[in-house]
């Protein structure tokens, strides 16, 4: 029987270069997660705390010009992130304490509001993004075109990374400019000028182990409100845990809290993942002086990071086998 | 609405619940407590006041795990049948969608309270404890009272956001119940955990605890037991009737997203 | 069409909207007890005309009442509707059997009548051996028998079908078209929808015609072909010399127009009296000795037949 020419098949173009067929599955996925409303709604919600943040850098640049402010910024650094190191340094001269200051700031930026966007925009983008495709079949859709299952994998999560980089990055590069632009010396450029990549860096910090995680449990199920569950009931019982713990080590006699909350011991920071990435981001941003201290966070956030991928690509690729 | 319309939704849920996920989730928030309590007596010595462990019991009980294994049960009862392309079929029945809350109100509440009191019982074997039966009893009230309240608050939020139903209803319980409730305001009088903490600085702690004094400030915190436990109920009977009433409405896209 | 007393369902300038998009517009019609092809292409408005009969929509405008009642008001008129949607079951892990006693309990049935029903209506619809497996291990053609079995277990008195013959092979085409003639000759009345018309023929005579929300036409196959016959179609003829036919055809006042395409290869005739056309076409093909290797035509293709239908409402047709 001699074989149907249906026309198609006389395309002689070229295809797009491999390392670009995964971009096809997040532009398709982010297409398709920005028709929810409630994502919208908390993508605004999540550019709320730069201003903060804003007003943050500016009052500080302005102390550099105005001693009653530097009393105020001393005391916002001990008391607020317990930093009394900062504190007298900004008293002594605070153009020196900029590269400190502003580092706190950021850093406070990332651990405590867009954390908590974190949470929820992975629980709310998430759990679908491959149970769904489990569930309606659509990945035997996927998988008929020349696809690899890491393709698909790198392409879903750039989906949670993009979403994530709007929230977080993009507004905290914003601000950096802010602070640059506030500044009354160019100075400032001078003394922050890693800051950017800092941000890029914290911000790779704070998307892979998350997203991963995420993309991790959604494979494990083909219904969503399960893989949204397993998310949230993560986070909640880790910090949990952390705070009776952390209460339990300063009965012990350990350090209290502050804004920080680099409380409690290295090890009881490793029962809350939202903590051990704290000790990651810390580092990141220059506030843990001695990344040793960290180091069980760091292999921690790594080995999560490989075992979730490497989870997520066996069951995915499982389906297909199956 | 008939009577056996949730009874047969209860049914099959209850059938559909022994899947190894949620019983490994159910085994996870009863024993969830335990072990962390288990870890303070182990770590700290001489061990916390009988009090201590009492309030630490309550928060991770019943402000913890029931209200998340509750979140599991009751938030998604209508999300999840219009993501398995089953909702037409209910809601094509006379009370259809009605049985569909209220059959799986019953089998959320019941998981959370079994997990519950296996939960408080653990907690009473454990801790050195003034006394078990006093905790036993008030714990395994309050257990019924907060799986009864919050069920039916996070079945009315299931019944009003379509999608994305757990997400609102974890917002709502830190924002709600877990921040604003701690508002030392009016505002906080509205919030189900307030009820339940005056419930419990009245059954289990001492009048000179420093939860009661920061409860005093409440100007409900006097009232009888009784009470509270009426407000409660009509917490949940109010919450309940109104999303019976906005299943009653109807107009769901029955169409998942994407 | 069968005439019965009284109106099962009354459609009273029921108007559907999702935001600005229409779901249906304007419906006014009665049916009577019988059973009824609801024939449109996908998008037309069968599904929401389903869902405003049986309360799981609300008109924007009008009122729909079935069996004299309107189904959103009084729910219990709905233990007499039995209904077969679209939409796939995804249900991965419930056996079919437990799955329909569920549905039965909800509709008021005892646990012990709805599980007897259950396993009555599974059987009658060929499932008797695999009732206890779960749903999501079954075949769409399965799927199908279990989605018919909850819509018949509790024996209703208005069975609606969306697009019942999807995913079912010959054999199971032919068992639906069965049950469907034995349902209807029990006297009772019976919505099927579908686009594609072939299947609704095989079941019943009586037509609904519903396109972009619109009923375009309602009568009996033949009441429709008469219609369809009166008004214009369309018909192409491909061949290397079927331009030779324009001269023949230029003199047929029956003819509207004609489009020959640029490389001569194609002819578009629209005109009135198909049978007229195609009798006279045969005849000028073998005298004239033309080579005509396609013909297609408006006969059986659904979507020209509302073309042809669309554009008389708007006036383009006489």
């Amino acid at each position: 029987m001699p074989l149907i020419d249906l026309g198609y098949r006389r395309w002689d173009g070229v295809r797009s270069s491999r390392m670009w067929r995964a971009l096809a599955i997040t532009h398709t996925g982010l297409q398709l997660v920005w028709r929810t409303v409630w994502l919208r709604r908390l993508l605004w919600f999540a550019w709320l705390p730069i201003l903060p943040v804003g007003i943050g850098f500016f009052l500080y640049e302005q102390s550099i010009t105005q001693p009653d402010q530097q009393r105020m910024i001393a005391e916002i650094m001990e008391q607020a992130f317990d930093r009394p190191d900062v504190a007298e340094i900004v008293r002594r001269d605070p153009k020196e304490a900029r590269h400190e200051v502003w580092a706190q700031m950021l850093f406070a930026f990332f651990r405590y509001p867009q954390a908590i966007n974190m949470v929820l925009l992975f629980g709310l983008v998430a759990p679908r993004i491959i149970s769904h495709d489990l569930r309606s079949r659509a990945y035997l859709l996927y998988f008929s075109r020349p696809l690899s299952v890491a393709e698909y994998l790198i392409g879903k999560l750039l989906i949670l990374g993009t979403l994530l980089m709007m929230t977080t990055t993009v507004p905290a590069l914003i601000v950096y400019v802010f602070g640059l632009l506030l500044s009354p010396d160019i100075g400032a450029l001078v003394q922050t000028w890693d800051f950017p990549l800092r941000i890029l860096l914290a911000s790779l910090v704070f998307t892979l182990p998350t997203a991963s995680l995420a993309m991790l449990l959604s494979s494990f199920t083909m219904d969503s409100r399960y893989a949204s569950f397993a998310w949230f009931t993560l986070w909640v019982l880790g910090w949990v845990t952390y705070g009776v713990l952390t209460g339990l080590d300063v009965a012990e006699g350990g350090s209290g809290g502050g804004i920080t909350l680099l409380s409690g011991s290295p090890t009881t920071r490793l029962v809350s993942l939202y903590h051990a990435l704290g000790d990651v981001q810390s580092v990141v941003f220059g506030i843990l002086r001695d990344p040793s201290a960290a180091q069980s966070a760091i292999m921690l956030v790594s080995v999560l990071t490989i075992v979730s991928i490497l989870v997520t690509y066996y069951r995915v690729a499982s389906h297909l086998r199956a | 609405m008939n009577l056996w319309g949730p009874i047969g939704v209860a049914i099959l849920e209850l059938k559909r619940s022994f899947s190894p996920f949620r019983i490994g989730t159910w085994v996870l928030m009863t024993a969830f407590p335990l072990l962390l309590i288990q870890l303070l007596l182990m770590r700290i010595s001489p061990p916390p006041s009988a009090e201590a462990l009492e309030a630490i019991a309550f928060f991770l009980i019943i402000r913890v795990v029931t209200v998340m294994g509750l979140l599991l049960w009751a938030t998604p009862a209508i999300s999840s049948e219009i993501e398995g392309r089953t909702w037409l079929y209910m809601a094509t029945r006379p009370g259809g969608g009605q049985s569909v809350l209220l059959g799986k109100y019953l089998v959320a509440i019941g998981w959370a309270i079994s997990s519950g009191f296996l939960a408080v019982l653990g907690v009473a074997w454990l801790a050195p404890l003034e006394d078990k039966g006093v905790f036993c009893l008030s714990m395994m009230g309050l257990v019924v009272l907060a799986s009864m309240t919050f069920g039916a608050t996070l079945s009315l939020i299931g019944a009003l956001v379509q999608r994305r139903a757990m997400v609102v209803g974890m917002i709502y319980l830190v924002v709600v119940e877990g921040v604003l409730s701690a508002v030392p305001a009016t505002l906080s009088e509205l919030t189900v955990t307030l009820r339940l903490q005056i419930l419990e600085s009245q059954w289990l702690l001492s009048p000179d605890s420093p939860l009661v004094e920061s409860l005093k400030t409440h100007s409900t915190f006097s009232l009888p037991s009784i009470v509270h436990v009426m407000i409660l109920l009509a917490y949940t009977a109010v919450a309940l009737g109104l999303a019976l009433w906005r299943i009653r409405v109807g107009g769901y896209l029955t169409d998942p997203e994407d | 069409m069968s005439q019965a007393p009284s109106a099962v369902i009354e459609l009273n300038h029921v108007t559907r909207l999702y935001n600005t998009v229409i779901g249906v517009n304007d419906l006014h019609l009665t049916i009577p007890q019988g059973s009824y092809g609801l024939v449109g292409p996908n998008g037309a408005g069968k599904s929401t005309l389903i869902g405003l009969l049986t309360g799981a929509l609300q008109p924007t405008r009008g009122e729909v009442r079935v069996f004299g009642v309107n189904p959103l008001k009084e729910p219990r008129v709905l233990r007499r509707i039995g209904i077969c949607p679209a939409s796939e079951l995804l249900l991965p892990r419930t056996p079919a059997i437990d799955w329909v006693t569920e549905l039965m309990m909800v509709g008021g049935f005892s646990l012990a009548e709805a599980r007897a029903r259950s396993i009555e209506a599974l059987r009658y619809t060929g499932m008797a051996d695999a009732m206890h497996l779960p749903i999501g291990s079954y075949s769409l053609g399965m799927r199908q028998r279990v989605k018919l079995a909850q819509a018949i277990a509790h024996d209703p008195d208005l069975l609606i079908l969306d697009e019942p013959f999807n995913g079912l092979d010959p054999v199971g085409r032919f068992e639906m078209n069965q049950f469907l003639r034995q349902w209807t000759g029990r006297g009772k009345t019976l919505i099927l929808a579908s686009h594609v018309l072939a299947e609704v023929e095989m079941v019943t005579d009586a037509f609904l015609l519903i396109y972009g929300g619109r009923l375009l036409a309602q009568g009996t196959t033949e009441e429709l072909r008469r219609i369809v016959a009166d008004l214009p179609q369309q018909m192409t003829l491909s061949g290397p010399d079927v331009a030779r036919l324009s001269g023949r055809l230029a003199a047929a006042p029956w003819v509207e127009s004609m489009q020959l395409s640029a490389d001569r290869q194609s002819l578009r005739i629209e005109a009135r009296h198909a049978d007229e056309l195609l009798t006279q076409l045969n005849r000028w093909i073998i005298e004239d000795h033309i080579t005509v290797t396609k013909m297609v035509g408006a006969e059986g293709d659904l979507s020209s037949l509302f073309d042809i239908l669309t554009r008389r409402h708007r006036g383009y047709a006489r």
